[in-house]
């Protein structure tokens, strides 16, 4: 039998547990599946559950696999859930995304999710209508497998040293599938040099989705205006310290666009060449005031001309275009907090 | 899991482990003749006021010796290690915080 080093801890009912769990802060709010040793060691499986994962800031807890278990355990995930919950998990320790940082900021971001390849389908990660939403198991407990663990192991707790300003509704659950079986363009995992067959977790510290509606159009260039002038909204992060941005496209979107055979590469070009503000605009509008050339904008943005355009990210690719969502045109824009998003194969 | 008392029982969820040299410092009984460190996430600066104000106020009211003022290259960063062990070396106590 699976030896498991965790504190027992004895109570009388799997309510009275709900309520434990309630009063010492070890959820999100909501009610969590009893973490049973039997049912860790179903979530465990045949891995060691003493291999130890990673340090997680700003407490610096140490993740073994048993105690990613529990918390996946305890978020209503089932056991084939665990591979794409470690995989999410290595990519937030790495150090391009900061999540000492994204753990303590007053910013409201918090890390999204997104699932490319095969395991998508297996597990049914919902990339199609709604996927952003409420509603699918698997989106949900993994999302909030994630969640559980930045607070249980790393010590993310809301008004303490989590000192997110307001959070936002993403920190339950935050992750999707990309429809890739509807998307024109190869899979974005495929971009970053990973195979279509293969499984990845990308992980982006974000924003809420910002929905942009557009019925009208099918000329690429009139959806992606509308597109880009909700990217120009200031305030959001992006444009004061870069890092990377996300757009998801909805399918519809995306096949008129593709049908005029744009590539995702010319998305990117065009969305960084028409998302761009002033520097007399950004000047008092972002998070630096009058402080606004303290940032990281390209050299060749003149700071001394306040006529100067500054893109939203250093670089097209700094765009990361998805393809998502269900009937109806609707795509959305996520802002990130200024950081990296970090794709992490999932080992199955 | 049933135990053997008819409860039920459910594992901690929270670490077993931290890193090694992770113990505080003993605390300081009076910050009197000691010098104390301050390191700025340098958000805002030279705009931000707040710890050169708060180590004027250390001397004026606590006897403190010497103030020292750090700062973070970059406000969200985690701060390095050649950042970190000045203020080790140099100060018996040092005040820093999470978000601003």
């Amino acid at each position: 039998m699976t030896i498991l080093e965790s504190k027992e801890i004895p109570v009388e009912d799997p309510i009275a547990a709900i309520e434990l769990f309630m009063e010492n802060g070890w959820t999100d709010g909501l009610p969590i599946v009893p973490p049973t040793p039997d049912g860790v060691r179903r979530m465990v499986g045949d891995r060691d559950p003493q291999e130890f994962i990673g340090y997680v800031p700003p407490m610096n807890g140490g993740a073994t696999v048993e105690k990613l278990a529990i918390n996946a355990l305890m978020a209503g995930c089932k056991p084939e859930y665990l591979p794409v919950v470690i995989a999410g998990f290595k990519a937030m320790l790495t150090e391009k995304f900061n999540l000492k940082g994204v753990q303590s900021t007053t910013h409201m971001s918090t890390p999204g999710f997104v699932v490319n390849g095969p395991i998508a389908r297996k597990l049914e990660i919902n990339s199609k209508a709604g996927c952003l939403g409420s509603g699918f198991r698997a989106n949900a407990a993994i999302g909030r497998a994630l969640r559980l663990i930045m607070m249980n192991l790393g010590g993310g707790i809301p008004g303490e040293t989590d000192k997110a300003t307001f959070g936002h509704p993403g920190k339950y659950a935050y992750l999707f599938a990309e429809n890739e079986e509807e998307s024109p363009w190869e899979p974005f995992h495929t971009g970053r040099g990973f195979k279509a067959e293969e499984s990845t977790i990308t992980a982006f510290s974000c924003e809420p989705p910002h929905n942009i509606n557009n019925h009208a159009e099918s000329d690429p260039f009139l959806i992606l205006y509308g597109v880009a002038g909700a990217m120009k909204g200031t305030g959001h992060n992006n444009f004061y310290v870069m890092g990377d941005t996300m757009v998801v496209l909805c399918p519809e979107h995306a096949a008129s666009i593709a049908e005029s055979g744009w590539k995702k590469r010319d998305v990117q070009y065009y969305l960084w060449e028409t998302a761009r503000q002033p520097l007399k605009e950004l000047k008092y509008n972002g998070m630096y005031g009058s402080e606004y050339k303290k940032n990281f904008w390209p050299r060749w943005v003149d700071r001394e001309n306040e006529e100067s355009l500054a893109p939203i990210v250093r670089t097209p690719e700094d765009i990361l275009v998805f393809v998502a969502g269900g009937h109806g045109r609707h795509s959305v824009f996520i802002p990130g907090w200024g950081t990296r998003a970090i794709t992490e194969k999932i080992e199955v | 899991m049933t135990n053997p008392n008819g409860g039920f029982i459910v594992l901690n969820p929270t670490p077993d482990r931290f890193p090694g040299g992770g113990d505080l410092s003993p605390r300081l009984d009076i910050l009197r003749g000691k010098t104390v460190a301050f390191l700025d996430n340098n958000k805002l600066q030279p705009l931000n006021k707040y710890f050169q104000r708060l180590g004027e106020m250390l001397i004026e009211r606590e006897g403190v010796k010497k103030v020292r003022h750090h700062h973070k290259p970059f406000f969200t960063r985690p701060a390095r290690q050649d950042i970190l062990d000045p203020v080790a070396e140099h100060a018996d106590a040092a005040v820093t915080g999470l978000g601003e």
